[in-house]
């Protein structure tokens, strides 16, 4: 394995390969440290990009993205208490409230080193448990990748934050989206009324760019407000982070896990890692009542977090073609345009691309180090990139980006209705990421169905005559009933003690 | 009452119904099995259950809280919104006819005089930024953008 990883490493270091690398850090970092714009969305925009590049650039450009962009959200939730992607949310209280109290530099030195640690734990695992994982999925026949994909769904509503109901039909839009075109079992053109272009189904990039892009250009320009003035970062950033690090080292392995393995769970990523790590140290802290007032602990924890699940997206995403989160899930979108189907089998016919992902995370966490001091130390001009010029020229590349891949204006048709659609449901408060989810996996879900299915003659039991697959689909069905067995146990405390606080979600 | 909730929650179920009347006149399988309705029936049922249940929650739930800010920055908001709309139906409708740059360029130029950039900056930097995106797009990454008149 050394050896793989050393041949992958000298693979990196062609100099086009690290001048892509470089460019696509410097990216990442310039949209994580800019609050509305995400590394799902820059994921969406590097596709065209990519669509040009060898696989092997193409990959490490949206790993290094995407290190280097969940990293950067940090930066103005410390200056301006807004969070430059989601996954910074979590912490953002207390990251401002520290800067206020004159510790701007240390709550930034904690950032960077927290993302390391969390990145290079998460690569470790990615790393050690993917190629395990495939040598096992190798067994796996429709019915097992029937499960998988529903487990996938499944976890993509419950886990997700807020309401549950909306983020199920937020799914089923994306399902029911998925749905366009011509069908597995017979062919037959399903809701495509008579339009030629919508036979293939709907471009899957092209609705990512909408969903993800343009849905943000609107959110953005139908308020745009003014960026409040960001403090002046100290040129001495490390000092003092090291002790506090070794003070929390086992919260730094405690959320470096937590959020490997919310991110190996297919479906939810970053975000959901940095909120359930918080809550866990939370709970778990002396000083939980401090937390959200202004504490350097939480800070660690969900900023270990975040960026360790980033590498556990890419283990369901290489290992069966599930995406680990909507990042990963535009990975699955570049790999297929490559003509590379993910699933066990790649880890076979393309062992050096795998072991080069693995590298390059190892690399862009190392990079992070000076990069993302770079960038903390330039943060200050990135705030001040007025956002009316930024938007317009952030829809042009979505509209290039879009056009790009089929050379269709009807797909840049499709990005315009996807990003209406998206900002429409976040105005309304439904998750946009369950659409994507639903859109990759849909399609996943009904052919292994009817695959499933028409061998076995329609006898569904079937689906329950295999272990692996009985053991998701047990998992499966129990993740079901996890919100009914809650329901009916608050009932039963609030029933016991009438008049205490009503539970509420 | 959660008026967000409810008019969004039938929005969907009404989606989803709709959805489900399309699927009508899908074939069958040969041995009589649903084929290619089965997946999008159960979606758009589903679709219209929890519509129904989210209207309903909507409709027993507290009121949320107001959005913030005055009728006349949510006016010129929608406006925004809609210039952006627009600005991409334009640009798919006229792209063909007169080529990536000047509608890119007309698109860009649009959109940031709206959002309040000074005019001489907005056409400098339109102007810069449609060359700019061409050149990245047509020549070093070999898209081929529509052309017009011109050859760009």
């Amino acid at each position: 394995m050394i050896d793989h990883l050393g041949a992958a490493l000298l693979a990196l270091a062609q100099p086009d390969v690290l001048l892509v690398i470089l460019l696509s850090a410097v990216f990442g970092l310039f949209l994580g440290a800019i609050p509305g714009l995400t590394a799902t969305m820059g994921a969406a925009l590097l596709v065209p990009f990519a669509f040009f590049m060898e696989p092997l650039p193409a990959l490490a450009s949206i790993v290094t993205m995407s290190a280097m962009a969940i990293f950067a959200g940090d930066i103005p939730a410390a200056l301006v208490r807004m969070p430059g992607t989601p996954s910074s949310a979590a912490y953002t209280e207390d990251s401002y409230r520290l800067a206020q109290k004159g510790q701007l530099g240390l709550v930034l030195g904690v950032d960077v080193a927290s993302s390391v640690i969390g990145g290079l734990m998460g690569a470790v695992v990615l790393i050690v448990a993917a190629p395990r994982l495939a040598e096992f999925a190798l067994n796996f026949a429709s019915f097992e990748y029937f499960w998988l994909a529903v487990l996938g769904l499944s976890c993509a509503v419950l886990i997700s934050p807020g309401s549950a109901v909306k983020g199920l039909i937020a799914l089923l839009v994306g399902l029911l989206l998925s749905t366009v075109g011509i069908d597995v079992a017979q062919g037959y053109p399903r809701f495509t009324f008579g339009v030629i272009d919508l036979l293939s189904g709907i471009s899957f990039i092209p609705a990512m760019i909408g969903l993800f892009g343009v849905s943000e250009v609107l959110r953005n320009v139908m308020a745009p407000g003014r960026m409040p003035p960001a403090a002046r970062v100290p040129s001495r950033i490390f000092e003092g982070v090291w002790p506090v690090v070794a003070r929390y080292r086992w919260n730094v392995l405690r959320s470096g896990a937590i959020g490997t393995f919310i991110g190996v769970l297919p479906g939810a990523g970053a975000d959901i890692a940095a909120w359930l790590a918080y809550a866990v140290a939370k709970k778990r802290s002396k000083e939980g009542a401090e937390f959200g007032k202004g504490h350097i602990e939480p800070i660690v924890d969900a900023g270990t977090a975040n960026n360790s699940s980033l590498a556990g997206d890419w283990v369901p995403a290489l290992v069966f073609g599930i995406p680990g989160d909507s990042i990963t899930a535009v990975v699955i979108g570049v790999l297929y345009m490559k003509g590379l189907r993910p699933g066990p089998m790649i880890f076979e016919q393309q062992p050096a691309l795998v072991y080069s992902v693995y590298a390059t995370f190892i690399l862009a966490n190392l990079l992070l180090i000076p990069l993302g001091y770079l960038a903390i130390r330039a943060s200050g001009h990135i705030l001040r990139v007025p956002r009316n010029v930024l938007m317009p020229a952030i829809l042009a590349f979505c509209i290039v980006g879009a056009y790009a891949i089929n050379n269709s204006l009807f797909d840049v048709g499709i990005m315009l209705a996807t990003g209406v659609l998206g900002y429409v449901m976040e105005r309304y408060g439904f998750p946009v990421a369950p659409v994507v989810l639903g859109l990759v996996l849909g399609p996943i879900v009904e052919q292994n169905f009817m695959t499933s299915a028409i061998k076995t003659h329609w006898d569904l039991t079937a689906f329950f005559g295999r272990p692996i697959g009985n053991a998701l689909a047990a998992v499966t069905i129990g993740l079901w009933l996890l919100p009914l067995l809650s329901t009916l146990r608050a009932r039963r405390r609030a029933r016991r003690a009438p008049d205490g606080p009503v539970p509420s979600r | 009452m959660r008026r967000a909730d409810v008019v969004s929650g039938g929005a969907a179920a009404l989606a989803g119904a709709a959805a489900y009347a399309l699927t009508l006149p899908f074939p069958e399988l040969a041995d009589g099995h649903p084929g290619p309705a089965l997946f999008p029936r159960l979606v758009a049922g589903l679709m219209v259950l929890f519509g129904l249940v989210l209207a309903w929650q909507g409709a027993r739930g507290e009121p949320a809280e107001a959005a913030e800010g005055g009728a006349a920055t949510e006016r010129a908001g929608v406006l925004n919104a809609l210039l952006v709309v627009a600005a991409v139906v334009g640009y798919i409708l006229v792209v063909e006819r007169a080529g990536f740059v000047p509608t890119l360029g007309v698109l860009l130029f649009a959109l940031m005089w709206r959002l309040g950039v000074r005019l001489g900056a907005a056409v400098g930097l339109a102007a810069g930024l449609a060359v700019g995106t061409y050149l990245l797009f047509a020549r070093v990454l070999l898209v081929p953008l529509p052309r017009g008149p011109i050859p760009f």
